[in-house]
């Protein structure tokens, strides 16, 4: 290993570059607010991103939500459905005209467009996420669940609830 | 390792996924940040604790041994179709059978299409199909995995600011950094004295019948984790409404199928690739880089099954890994042994 100078240089140049790298590593930066921004800006992005979803859809739907507290749920769906065309492939949409449907005595639709917005975007049946739905989507699967005989129902309807029903167990994803 | 798989997931890690390597690796891939897949994002300590539970092991065993042989590419893929065939499943062998013994009837089809994937394989190596033999190698070649390892468990201690953990999804849920280290390290050493390896035992069983040892190791195995799952309320008998699991039971068959056939051919599953890897094994290693590889790609090129079925680009990358091991056992076949 050390046969001749060459290699005595090559080892004591290896111990200079491992021992300054060790001391960058673990030396507090100078320039710390620069480089935090590079290496943790994912981080921050993906943070500002859920923020700014949220207050998103709080903006988006609030017609919609105050239509539901009036109890007008008839018009609630059809503001939803104007809404929706313009934003077609938000999950939000989905998991409220779940809701409007379950409220409305449509299990079959409301499971149906649950599995759609969960599918979307899992966060709905997250137990720790802001926009958990995951006690709304429960109730109904469990209601469904209940019925005598729900595998005789037709395919579509039951494979929409068994998915929700394994998305609530859990597991990877 | 049946009773620790269980625990794990009582102590924080998602449900049946106490061990995955797979999940692991799309996690730890993400945690990287080599997907965008902000729900599959976190460094999972056990995979360092596999690996350096297995160096530790080797080294006080006076097994730690670099060497190598040929082929590294065809390994690096081997890796990353390994990773695609459990990504089908939702799941690695350790997992598929943490899944059997919760009640999860959807991997009996996969423990078909893994046993069926291992007797393929097996058949081939009795036709000559062989990656060539290996050979002592350059130390610096079985140590190089093994200190990516070194600085994953320091990322873990100490995470730096670009290593990303996910606040929602599965990644999101994980047993306590240190015990999920300790368990990693425990079940790695235990796994390198072992040989512990899913589709060796089936190997094995398929090659010796009764006689097997690895019956006796499947057994506890099952039943450690079949009465910690009954204790803890984890076992649920039952088709439908499994935890991360999808009723596409072809393409279950199809992807463990796959697993199973290309660990025949690298000589172990995916946990065993780590743990050689930890005992100075580059062509393991080689595996191991394929399976991180493949952790990005199942995530960023959307191929990955979920609950909701495989993507049809899932079904794509099943069959091109089904393309890929057939194209190996026609070109790494000694035909003159026959």
């Amino acid at each position: 290993m050390t046969h001749d100078n060459l290699d005595r240089s090559l080892w004591i140049v290896l111990i200079a570059v491992v021992a300054a790298t060790l001391a960058l590593s673990f030396l507090p930066a100078s320039n710390q607010s620069a480089e935090t921004q590079m290496t943790g800006g994912r981080a921050n992005d993906q943070k500002l991103l859920r923020e700014a979803r949220i207050l998103i859809i709080q903006r988006r739907y609030e017609p919609v939500e105050t239509l539901i507290k009036l109890g007008q749920n008839q018009q609630a769906l059809l503001k939803l459905e104007e809404i929706s065309r313009s934003y077609p492939a938000d999950p939000h949409a989905y998991i409220l005209r779940g809701e409007l449907l379950s409220a409305m005595g449509a299990p079959a639709e409301a499971a149906s467009s649950f599995a759609q917005g969960v599918k979307l975007e899992g966060g709905y049946v997250d137990k720790n996420s802001p926009l958990s739905k995951r006690a709304a989507i429960s109730r109904l699967v469990e209601a469904e669940l209940s019925k005598p005989n729900p595998g005789s129902s037709p395919q579509s309807r039951i494979n929409d609830i068994r998915y929700l029903q394994s998305r609530l167990a859990g597991g990877c994803e | 390792m049946g009773l620790l798989g269980v625990l794990l997931s009582v102590w924080g890690n998602p449900e049946n996924s106490g061990i995955c390597i797979s999940c692991f690796m799309e996690n730890s891939a993400g945690a990287l940040g080599l997907h965008g897949n902000a729900r599959l994002q976190y460094l999972r300590p056990e995979l360092p604790g596999f690996v350096l539970g297995a160096v530790l092991s080797a080294f006080a065993a006076g097994e730690f041994r670099p060497r190598g042989g040929n082929a590294p590419v065809l390994r690096l893929f081997s890796g990353l179709f390994l990773i695609v065939g459990c990504a089908i499943f939702v799941g690695c062998p350790i997992k598929m059978l943490l899944r059997l013994c919760a009640g999860d009837l959807t991997a009996l089809i996969a423990a078909a299409g893994l046993v069926s994937g291992v007797w393929i394989g097996l058949q081939l190596l009795a036709r000559g199909v062989d990656l060539g033999p290996q050979q002592e190698t350059n130390s610096v070649n079985g140590f190089l995995i093994p200190l990516l390892f070194v600085l994953l468990f320091i990322f873990v201690i100490i995470p730096p600011p670009f290593v990303i953990a996910s606040t929602e999804g599965s990644s999101s849920r994980h047993a306590p950094v240190f015990i999920s280290l300790a368990s990693g390290l425990f079940i790695g050493a235990i796994a390198q004295r072992s040989r512990f390896c899913i589709t060796g035992s089936l190997r094995d069983i398929i090659l010796m019948g009764k006689r097997a040892p690895q019956l006796a190791g499947f057994a506890a195995f099952a039943v450690s984790a079949i009465i910690v799952s009954i204790a803890t309320g984890g076992m649920r008998v039952s088709l439908y409404g499994q935890p991360g699991a999808h009723l596409e039971h072809f393409w279950s068959f199809l992807g463990m199928l796959l697993v199973g056939w290309i660990s025949v051919m690298i000589g172990g599953c995916p946990f065993r690739q780590l743990v050689k890897a930890g005992e100075g094994d580059a062509d393991a290693g080689m595996a191991v880089a394929g399976m991180f590889l493949g952790g990005a790609l199942v995530q960023s090129w959307g191929i990955a099954a979920t609950a909701a079925g495989v993507p049809n680009s899932g079904k794509v990358a099943a069959l091109a890994g089904i393309a890929f091991a057939l194209l190996v056992s026609l070109f790494f076949r000694n035909r003159s042994t026959n």
